[in-house]
């Protein structure tokens, strides 16, 4: 018997008994429509809060600071080293010091953070009032909310355009001394200041510190509870600070991360990524997903009971064609591949209609949400993904199951006598 | 010189166990079938004929003997491999028409021929002109169930003669029937063992018939009464 023809057959089976296969395989679309639902809301939720912790350019990006070496220093010689990797698309350097900001008679301490004006989106740095920085040689800083009001802005965005100075601490050739400065910050920038804002070189005693006066004008505010502020890097290496904290290392993919991140690890230096998190959060939802998945996989469970009922009370049903069939010269052979090709039917059937109903209504919950979250300002979003692999694995589940319902069926009909069958009532 | 048997029988028996009982149905039973005859198994029921028919079909395994039909020994064959041998030899008519319920009248009729991978194309035009030959090609496209008796026999023989066999066996054929349905199911036989050359094995408990048959073989508490070859006019 040629395979088409069984297919055929057992396709005409299913026509016959119509409302019982339409219920069957309505159970079978249930239940993988189930598994579809539940595990695109893992995948969904996943992609969701993966783009919330991070921007796409970040995630292939390497931090590279020197960690808790005293030794190491990361300069314009290891920005180079790291450019010569193989696929490093950029690197870009950052310095952070602390400094004071002042304005007329107004000042505050503050984080002061170099960065080039293209490697801004990659800091996170986002204005709400104002604009970033586009240039490097510009004499322009970007401050947070904070810093604005300690420097008695009423509003915060009054502060855009006005010129603020910012006294920049230059660190100590000794990183011991340097810590020990640090300590005494304000005392000393008091003292630093009367000097009017000339870089003091006096390095002899430990109380005193050098610090480095910018006038720069505000032309953005970031939201931020930190008193902080971000200027083109340029201000910091012209002042003579030439040792940098962060290195960041853009690869062009991020499969080229994990090669990337040993050859830097191999000089000493301490390697962060995006990617760790964006990792810990995937470890998490595969956890999720897994138990979604097994909630799918009950409801898919009693789908497929239903399925094996139906297989069964179908045998007995049609016990003198099984007879018939045999006595016309059918071998069970052929027996067990119809039966088992009834049930692949089921599984497909249902399989297929359950993609349709699990993505179906996903894609209406999306659609409900992003309704409603437009109503409300929202940002739209996809609440429902299904990647291609779950797919395939889908389909593997369809597969499997449709054989494992269809096994004792199969098993039964092509044992059975074709003398007893065809005396059976 | 005789001509070489196409059925031979040798001291073939059957037990069934009911309980721990053991129940010979049939005992020590010989015969022998010559190409081209219309032989009718005959007896009361009980006899064991049926028991006798089943054994011959290979759907019965025999307790002992031998069973050699076209120089075949069919006591030695596994299942499937009988199964197969069916399908190349034997159509089978029962008296209860037996379908496959979600096909069709065609459907059925060509479905040994379906069992040998044959096409369909090729397959349908077969039964058609089987159908058609008996009158039955309006009804193509119904379901077996939908049709008289009478009808469902005809299209029993259509099928059991589809895969062109050298035997037909008929297992009380006419059991089901009226009168006329039923002396046109025998003409048929009749027509087929005299036009067709076909060798024909039917069993049935009504001496009517008898006259139909070339060689008669009583069946009586499953023994062969009047042995081989006998011969009516």
């Amino acid at each position: 018997m040629k395979f088409g023809y069984t297919i055929y057959l057992a396709a005409s089976s299913l026509r016959m008994r119509k409302l019982r296969s339409f219920l069957t395989i309505g159970g079978m679309a249930i239940g993988i429509g189930a598994i579809v639902f539940l595990v695109s809301l893992g995948f969904g939720l996943q992609a969701l809060i993966v783009n919330r912790v991070t921007n796409v350019a970040a995630i292939t990006v390497l931090d590279v600071s020197v960690g808790e070496s005293t030794i190491l220093k990361i300069n314009e010689e290891s920005l180079k080293s790291f450019r010569a990797l193989p696929n490093v698309i950029s690197v870009s350097s950052s310095i952070s010091q602390s400094g004071q900001a002042v304005k007329g008679e107004t000042a505050t301490d503050i984080g002061l953070y170099g960065v080039q004006a293209q490697f801004l989106n990659i800091e996170g740095v986002v204005t709400n009032f104002g604009t970033a920085y586009t240039t490097d040689d510009e004499k322009s800083a970007i401050i947070s909310t904070t810093s604005a009001e300690l420097l008695g802005a009423k509003a915060p965005q009054d502060l855009i355009g006005q010129t603020v100075t910012m006294k920049i601490v230059l660190p100590d050739t000794g990183p011991v001394e340097q810590e020990r400065s640090l300590v005494n910050t304000n005392a000393s920038t008091t003292n630093t200041n009367s000097t009017n804002g000339n870089s003091n070189t006096n390095s002899n005693t430990s109380s005193s510190i050098k610090t480095k006066d910018v006038e720069v004008k505000v032309v953005g505010i970031l939201p931020s509870d930190n008193s902080i502020a971000y200027m083109p890097l340029k201000i910091f290496t012209d002042a003579g600070i030439t040792n940098f904290n962060l290195a960041r290392v853009k690869l062009d993919t991020r499969d080229h991360l994990a090669a990337a991140r040993s050859a830097i690890e191999a000089e000493g230096f301490q390697v962060d990524s995006v990617a760790d998190t964006v990792g810990q959060i995937d470890r998490i939802f595969l956890i999720f997903q897994i138990v979604m998945f097994i909630f799918g996989l009950i409801a898919m469970l009693i789908a497929s009971l239903g399925a094996f009922n139906t297989l069964t009370v179908s045998l007995l049903e049609r016990t003198r064609e099984v007879g018939i069939m045999k006595s016309l010269g059918t071998t069970s052979r052929h027996i067990y591949i119809l039966f088992l090709s009834e049930a692949l039917l089921i599984g497909v059937l249902g399989g297929i209609s359950g993609l349709f109903v699990g993505v179906g209504f996903g894609e209406l919950v999306n659609f409900i949400i992003n309704r409603f979250a437009a109503r409300l300002g929202g940002q739209p979003v996809d609440l429902f993904t299904i990647p291609p692999i779950f797919l395939a694995i889908i389909a593997g589940v369809i597969i499997i199951v449709g054989l494992i319902t269809g096994l004792y069926p199969a098993r039964r009909a092509a044992k059975i006598n074709a003398l007893d069958a065809l005396r059976y009532e | 010189m005789a001509i070489k048997p196409l059925i031979t029988l040798k001291n073939v028996t059957k037990e069934f166990r009911f309980g721990k009982e053991p129940m010979r149905i049939l005992r020590d039973v010989s015969l022998e079938i010559q190409p081209e005859q219309f032989a009718i198994l005959l007896g009361p029921s009980g006899s064991g004929k049926s028991t006798l028919l089943h054994t011959l079909l290979g759907l019965e395994h025999p307790t002992s003997g031998q069973i050699i039909i076209a120089n075949e020994r069919l006591d030695l064959k596994k299942p499937d491999d009988l199964a197969r041998f069916r399908l190349s030899r034997i159509g089978i008519i029962y008296q209860k028409s037996d379908w496959i319920r979600s096909l069709t009248v065609l459907d059925n009729v060509a479905f040994p021929l379906a069992i040998l991978g044959i096409r369909r194309k090729e397959r349908e035009a077969r039964a058609m002109a089987l159908l058609k030959q008996f009158g039955m090609d309006q009804r193509a496209k119904f379901i077996p169930s939908e049709l008289s008796g009478g009808q469902q026999q005809k299209v029993q023989i259509a099928r059991a003669l589809v895969n062109n066999p050298t035997i037909l066996v008929a297992d009380e054929p006419t059991g089901n029937l009226d009168t006329e349905s039923a002396e046109k199911v025998m003409q048929t036989f009749k027509k087929l063992n005299e036009e067709k050359k076909l060798t024909i094995i039917m069993v049935t408990h009504n001496m009517e018939y008898v006259h139909y048959a070339s060689q008669t073989i009583y069946v009586r508490d499953g023994k062969v009464l009047s042995g081989t070859g006998t011969f009516l006019s």
